[in-house]
């Protein structure tokens, strides 16, 4: 009888004392000379005259040797945000700040994270006047060893104390066109980030992360609205708790609009302002619309990438929008298309879909090997090749170093950006 | 994660199963002789009652408002069939109705309502603790159901792993009948939804052989 008590008793401790993973974004609010500091003020030229190869001289054992440094900017009205990401090969970790200046200094206000785990801290970055006045004007020459990004990182929310610096070493690799596209509109919710996948919130945050572009899914509410949602039912792993269950295709926008929010508390956003977010706000280039759209409402989506490519060209922003053809069911409704011809898509099946689809993009998934012969008939015909999803660093290290492709796909983007960067 | 969890609730009610077993086998073997087998009596028992749920589980979505208006304490019913063999153990099936969780919000003029409610199809095993009180444990799906009505009516369902676990006290009123006192926990895992209840239940000892 004993037994029959001990052993449930075990096990339901086994149940009940389930880790709970997290990784809130340390409060870095309280750096009183950042506050103090005025706006960054930085030109385009001096921007990307800073980014660059920088070897580490103190952190090496955080961060690992080197690093890859560039800048992103949001806009929202007038005002335009400014952050400086510090991409790491070791445990896919990086560094993100926004930027200011003081007294001619730049300072670098941020949080760093390690996303192969939950460790995360403050930063508090410095470069100084004096070098920061080596990066003005078009081309400078800029040495080996003449800008160096010093300052502290801390633990959680602890002050920094810990030592960080690097120094430049030579620019960004960028001898290939390539682009580094973000899943789920940047990244997954699962990864722990502070704002949630398929939001307008992760679109907008997904530069920092050192995307250029995004993939983003699309259903449909039951009054045909096209919102970003990856999953077929309204569930806890994407959304709080509301007490709305099901498909979400049950509900129309305007319910999943009042009752329903994503974890982070965003709102399901509609197709068009996820749109209007990459297009206006970011300096996003490539938008692939995973479609889970399978019916003849698919209409409804071309309609609303026809409009935005539009809209895009009149405000001068190159954004390439796709139609993503995962399988032949959606194929077959693409096909359906009045004007399909015309229509932008990305083909995720063989090469003779490439062909019937009249796809630009041709998107195999990556576990079928480099296949640099298919990606070198594809490029041929002036076509790009995109792999997706790749996550493993070891395998982007390799798939950029082997492989022919022109963007990869990936939820952990710094870590693509730091071995496509890194590059000699 | 779901999954990891689905199983090791899963692998505890087949060891709580497999234990009972042996322990109720172990039992039925003391009280035979060696030599002479003994067949005890055999019956089916019916359970069917009501009471009231009251949902301890968080809800909430931030900037929806709705955190404000939950309403947690709804009634609940629980029909149940159980076969009680010679020995310990018993198993049967239980299914019922429970109202979760409830709450109205309003937007502009317009004001919604939510209601989500669960019909459970469990397997339920039971063991005597003493003469009148008993355990219960189930495990099977909840099929769920979202009831909202803000511009437009819409009736969602999903289904999702759940367990119960209760204790219930018989007093018995006839040879066939008895009246159940019964206090039961009630999860789904799946969604995270869950609560205890107080029900009193009707026994009766439809079949015996």
């Amino acid at each position: 009888m004993k037994l029959f008590i001990i052993i449930p008793l075990i096990l339901l401790l086994a149940v009940g004392c389930k880790k709970d993973y997290t990784a809130p974004v340390p409060n870095y609010d309280n750096w009183q000379e950042f506050t103090s500091a005025g706006p960054l003020l930085f030109s385009a030229a001096s921007r990307r005259n800073m980014e660059g190869i920088y070897n580490l001289t103190d952190g090496v054992d955080v961060f690992g040797p080197n690093t890859a440094v560039k800048w992103s900017y949001v806009t929202a009205g007038t005002d335009t945000t400014y952050h400086l990401s510090l991409f790491f090969g070791k445990d896919i970790a990086y560094i993100i700040c926004e930027g200011k200046k003081l007294n001619g200094d730049l300072l670098l206000n941020g949080y760093w994270r390690k996303m192969a785990d939950t460790e995360t801290g403050i930063a508090r970055l410095t470069v100084s006047a004096a070098q920061v006045a080596l990066l003005t004007g078009n081309n400078p020459v800029i040495d080996s060893g003449a800008i160096t990004i010093n300052g502290f990182i801390g633990k959680d929310d602890g002050i920094p104390a810990r030592k960080f610096s690097c120094t430049y070493n030579r620019k960004l690799y960028n001898k290939t066109p390539f682009k580094i596209i973000a899943h789920r509109s940047g990244g997954r919710t699962s990864d722990l980030l502070p704002v949630s996948e398929n939001s307008v919130a992760m679109i907008l945050k997904t530069s920092e992360f050192g995307s250029m572009g995004i993939e983003v899914d699309v259903r449909l509410t039951r009054d045909g609205t096209p919102i970003l949602y990856h999953d077929n039912t309204v569930n806890l792993r994407e959304t709080q708790k509301s007490g709305l269950i099901g498909p979400i295709e049950n509900y129309t926008y305007n319910q999943l609009s009042t009752f329903v929010r994503l974890i982070h508390g965003e709102k399901i956003p509609t197709l068009r302002e996820a749109l209007d977010a990459v297009v206006y706000q970011t300096a996003l280039s490539f938008v692939w619309l995973d479609t889970k759209v399978t019916d003849a409402s698919l209409v409804t989506v071309r309609s609303i990438q026809k409009e935005y490519l539009q809209k895009a060209a009149a405000a001068g922003r190159n954004v390439t929008i796709v139609i993503g053809i995962p399988d032949d069911k959606a194929k077959k409704e693409f096909l359906s298309l009045p004007d399909y011809a015309n229509a932008p898509n990305l083909c995720e099946l063989g090469l003779e879909d490439v062909e019937t689809t009249k796809a630009e993009i041709w998107a195999p998934r990556f576990t079928l090997g480099t296949q640099n012969d298919d990606v070198a008939k594809i490029h041929a015909e002036g076509k790009q090749v995109f792999v997706w999803t790749l996550d493993v660093p070891e395998f982007i290290e390799q798939y950029i170093r082997d492989g022919h492709f022109d963007a990869i796909l990936s939820n952990y983007p710094s870590s693509v950006a730091y071995y496509y960067y890194v590059q000699q | 994660m779901y999954s990891n969890k689905k199983w090791t609730l899963i692998l505890f009610f087949l060891a709580s199963f497999f234990v009972t077993i042996k322990l109720a086998a172990q039992d039925a073997k003391d009280t035979i002789s060696d030599n002479v087998k003994v067949k005890g009596k055999y019956s089916f028992v019916v359970y069917a009652g009501g009471g009231l749920f009251q949902y301890m589980s968080s809800v909430g979505s931030s900037g929806t408002g709705i955190n404000t208006s939950i309403v947690r304490l709804h009634p609940t019913g629980t029909f149940r069939v159980m076969w009680f063999p010679d020995h310990r153990l018993r198993v049967g099936i239980e299914t019922g109705y429970n109202d979760f969780y409830s709450y109205k919000l309003k937007s502009g003029n317009t004001t919604g309502k939510v209601l989500l409610t669960g019909i459970p199809l469990l397997v339920v095993w039971s063991m005597a603790i003493t003469k009148r009180i008993n355990v219960y444990a189930g495990i099977g799906s909840y099929l769920l159901t979202t009831h909202l009505n803000y511009n437009g009516k819409v009736e969602s369902k999903t289904s999702g792993l759940g367990l119960n676990g209760s204790v219930n006290y018989v007093q018995p009123i006839s040879s066939k009948f008895g009246i159940s006192a019964e206090l039961k926990w009630t999860e789904v895992t799946q969604t995270r939804d869950y609560g205890l209840s107080a029900q009193l239940m009707l026994a009766w000892k439809f079949l015996e052989w």
